[in-house]
């Protein structure tokens, strides 16, 4: 268990009718959920810049937002992380995180920038291709096996991305070549990290769905809830984006893809820093989220 | 530098303090740290009264100790650079 701080030193009058001591996870209170990764190339987690939007985004949608500490490069490789974030999704969908943290989930939306949305996608991709979700059929609840107990497991309710790394592969697609010298992510970073988070020693291929899920099957794909993805026209990745909308609109999946200009790769927390055409996207996440979380205008804070 | 632990501590701290989260947290989940960011009232009580709460000493002493960590590590880097 991490050190824990708190700003409410002090007891919460306007608390004192939560239920203390709960024991059984069907008395907790429900709520929304938003599961965020964090960018940083799998070697680091941007959560100082996610963090003035991520509670933005929870005070706007009344969700509570979870950021995971996923494992980092050099010392994880894949799949490491992904496993990490499969673990946790289980573990909030289960009902097992219910105790820890004072509520049940209610509908969960997964989020994502750069590495962050590599490992949003191959979330979906790994709940089908491990079915752990009930592929077979399209209930959104399916009692299954996971690490030896019987859980329900679902898909996300949503997924939204931000110019995710949906592949891995070294091919040169047209965005690559002329968008090489983006200041955050230039082309030969790309090589770099995949190198690094599939090492070439390891035989893993570049092209596995769950590392690159720009390549996953359109029998996985199908299954993919709402999607968002948010892209710009500096974007190296951009065409990654563009093709996995496509192939995602084509198989009937609620897909879209929104892109600006005058803005580097990864750029969600560049609204805190004051960068308009940030801000603006900020606002349409805003209410994206508040459209997929089904929440009524009268409940808007 | 941005993935190191004080860094990501006083961003939640700072965070907290400007944007007015009523709690703003690292727990574990299956195993995995995580940061739980709300600004729901009623939860903060859950966690007050379910985790031990923390001051800033830690926060300094996690600070401090990081620092003499990196002036340590910056030494320890000098002669395989001065070598390539």
């Amino acid at each position: 268990m991490s050190n824990l701080s708190t700003i409410l030193e002090s007891p919460d009058e306007s608390c004192s009718t939560y239920p203390r001591q709960t024991t059984r996870k069907e008395e907790y209170p429900k709520k929304d959920i938003i599961l965020h990764m964090t960018g940083g190339g799998f070697f680091a987690h941007t959560i100082a810049g996610d963090l003035p939007y991520l509670i933005d985004w929870s005070g706007y949608t009344n969700a509570v937002v979870i950021c995971p500490e996923y494992a980092l490069l050099p010392e994880y490789t894949y799949p490491t992380a992904l496993n990490q974030i499969a673990d946790i999704y289980c573990s909030l969908v289960g009902g097992d995180a219910s105790s820890l943290l004072g509520f049940q989930p209610n509908r969960i939306i997964v989020t994502g920038e750069s590495a962050g949305g590599n490992l949003a996608a191959a979330l979906c991709v790994k709940l089908c291709m491990d079915d752990i979700v009930g592929t077979s059929d399209i209930k959104p609840f399916t009692k299954r096996k996971y690490d030896g107990h019987d859980i329900n497991i679902r898909l996300p309710d949503a997924i939204m991305l931000c110019c995710p790394t949906l592949n891995l592969s070294l091919s040169m697609p047209h965005s690559r070549i002329i968008r090489d010298s983006d200041p955050v992510l230039p082309s030969g970073l790309i090589s770099a990290i995949s190198d690094a988070y599939l090492p070439p020693d390891k035989k893993i291929s570049k092209d596995d769905p769950l590392a690159s899920p720009y390549f996953a099957p359109d029998s996985v794909l199908r299954f993919f809830p709402p999607t968002l993805l948010y892209a710009t026209s500096a974007d190296p990745l951009l065409d990654d984006s563009v093709h996995f909308n496509a192939r995602l609109k084509r198989l009937g999946v609620d897909s879209d893809l929104r892109a600006v200009h005058h803005l580097p790769h990864a750029y969600w927390g560049l609204g805190t820093a004051g960068f308009p055409e940030a801000q603006v996207v900020q606002t349409e996440c805003q209410n994206w989220l508040v459209r997929q979380f089904n929440i009524e205008p009268s409940e808007l804070r | 530098m941005v993935s190191l632990p004080a860094v990501k501590r006083v961003s939640l701290e700072v965070s907290k303090l400007l944007k007015g989260a009523a709690i703003a947290k690292r727990i574990s989940i299956a195993g995995v740290s995580c940061f739980i960011i709300s600004k729901e009232s009623y939860l903060r009580k859950f966690f007050c009264e379910n985790f031990e709460s923390n001051n800033w000493t830690y926060l300094l002493i996690e600070i401090h100790l990081l620092c003499l960590k990196s002036i340590v590590d910056w030494f320890k880097e000098i002669p395989s650079t001065a070598t390539t």
